[in-house]
């Protein structure tokens, strides 16, 4: 996550000229290659002096090597699951706050300063679930509760520390008590607003104080869903909530984690052109890894697998 | 009639009611706008997010070929555009 500052005004305006830039899983590196995946230069660069000179090298090729008329499939490990379809994609991102003796929120600096912002994640949902949880049988001033199989997912996953380094995801266990629903703000021919509010709250410890892991999250959004194009058009929802972690590493303590602060997560519709949409979420990594679509974990994410054609 | 102090008092109290409302720093959660703005990345924070990355090694050899450029390929533990 830290490398995502060293992107200053001049290497960002080198790779959006220069180069086709392109993001991968697993290591942690940053390197110049041919369409076919040769490297260029340094394997392991140091930008400062090393990518110019991949650079050079690339323009010293041959042309049948700068613009191949075959490319080489990527390799199996660069495989991503797609989101699944007609289903929802939600951008996620989590700030870490502290709060002065006004209690008034402010960004813990470092972390904004090291680790360039948020950190980000998604949330996918499926057809089914949309359908479930955009209902059109409802009047004005009605509520019902969000899907448990979505309220789960919100929580366990993302209501989570990650502003600095991977965040451990809540168990079902972890969760006491928890809230989230619906009421229909306006009905129209076009549209129905939804009004999203909630809570919830998690611990490690069956007594809260007594947790070594512990949050206490409150949730609001606004949702619009198009009754013509029945797709979800608006999806504007804010989590914030105390967190405390008191079981945090050495290395992570030095590296800016804290073990008590505010956490403010902020969820929005991600549209099929925009920056990572299609970026695998979090609590899916494996499934990237292992056995793809048809894995444990896709069946432990949303219930079902909504990828299984079927027959 | 109102005694200076208590006047004082109450205007005290109305400018104090109004510079929590108009702090940034600390909205209420109900007032999502302003929530977001909090926590979304800002503009400091974007450069890297501004450049077009692409998402699927395969489309990207294609694209790095047909315009005989080199692909610029970050790799992470994570998700470079995502969790990391």
């Amino acid at each position: 996550m830290f490398v995502r500052r060293s992107f200053g005004p001049q290497l960002v305006a080198l790779v959006c000229r220069h180069c086709v830039p392109v993001v991968i899983t697993g290591g942690n590196n940053r390197t110049l290659q041919t369409a076919t995946g040769k490297v260029l230069g340094a394997a392991q660069p140091n930008w400062d002096s090393d990518l110019d000179k991949a650079f050079r090298e690339f323009a010293n090729l041959p042309e049948a090597e700068r613009k191949p008329a075959e490319v080489p499939l990527a390799p199996a490990t660069a495989y991503r699951l797609p989101p699944p379809p007609e289903g929802l994609v939600v951008r996620v991102y989590t700030r870490g706050f502290e709060r002065d003796r006004q209690n008034t929120l402010r960004p813990i600096e470092l972390q904004a300063r090291q680790y360039s912002g948020p950190q980000r994640d998604f949330l996918w949902l499926t057809a089914i679930e949309c359908k479930n949880l955009f209902r059109e049988d409802v009047t004005v001033g009605s509520s019902y509760p969000v899907p448990t199989a979505i309220s789960q997912r919100i929580v366990r996953n993302h209501l989570v520390d990650s502003t600095i380094c991977l965040p451990a995801v809540w168990s079902p266990t972890d969760i006491r008590t928890g809230t989230l629903a619906l009421t229909v703000d306006e009905y129209s021919q076009d549209y129905l607003r939804y009004r999203l509010d909630g809570s919830a709250k998690m611990s490690n410890h069956a007594e809260y104080n007594s947790a070594s892991r512990a949050a206490d999250f409150e949730i609001r959004g606004t949702l619009r869903f198009d009754r013509k194009t029945h797709r979800c058009v608006e999806f504007n929802v804010v989590a914030l909530g105390d967190y405390r972690n008191t079981e945090v590493s050495d290395y992570l303590k030095r590296s800016g984690q804290r073990t008590a602060l505010t956490l403010g997560i902020a969820f929005e519709l991600a549209a099929p052109d925009s920056l990572g949409y299609g970026t695998v979420p979090y609590a899916l990594w494996d499934a990237i890894k292992s056995s793809r679509s048809g894995s444990t974990q896709v069946k432990n994410y949303f219930g079902l697998n909504p990828y299984a054609v079927e027959k | 009639m109102k005694s200076p102090i208590c006047s004082w008092i109450a205007a005290s109290m109305l400018v104090a009611t109004l510079v929590q409302a108009i702090d940034p720093t600390n909205p209420p959660i109900d007032d999502l706008d302003r929530m977001v703005r909090l926590i979304k990345p800002t503009w400091a924070e974007s450069g890297w997010s501004s450049i077009p990355w692409m998402i699927d090694l395969d489309k990207a050899r294609q694209k790095a070929a047909k315009e005989g450029k080199p692909l610029y390929v970050w790799s992470m533990s994570g998700e470079p555009l995502g969790q990391c």
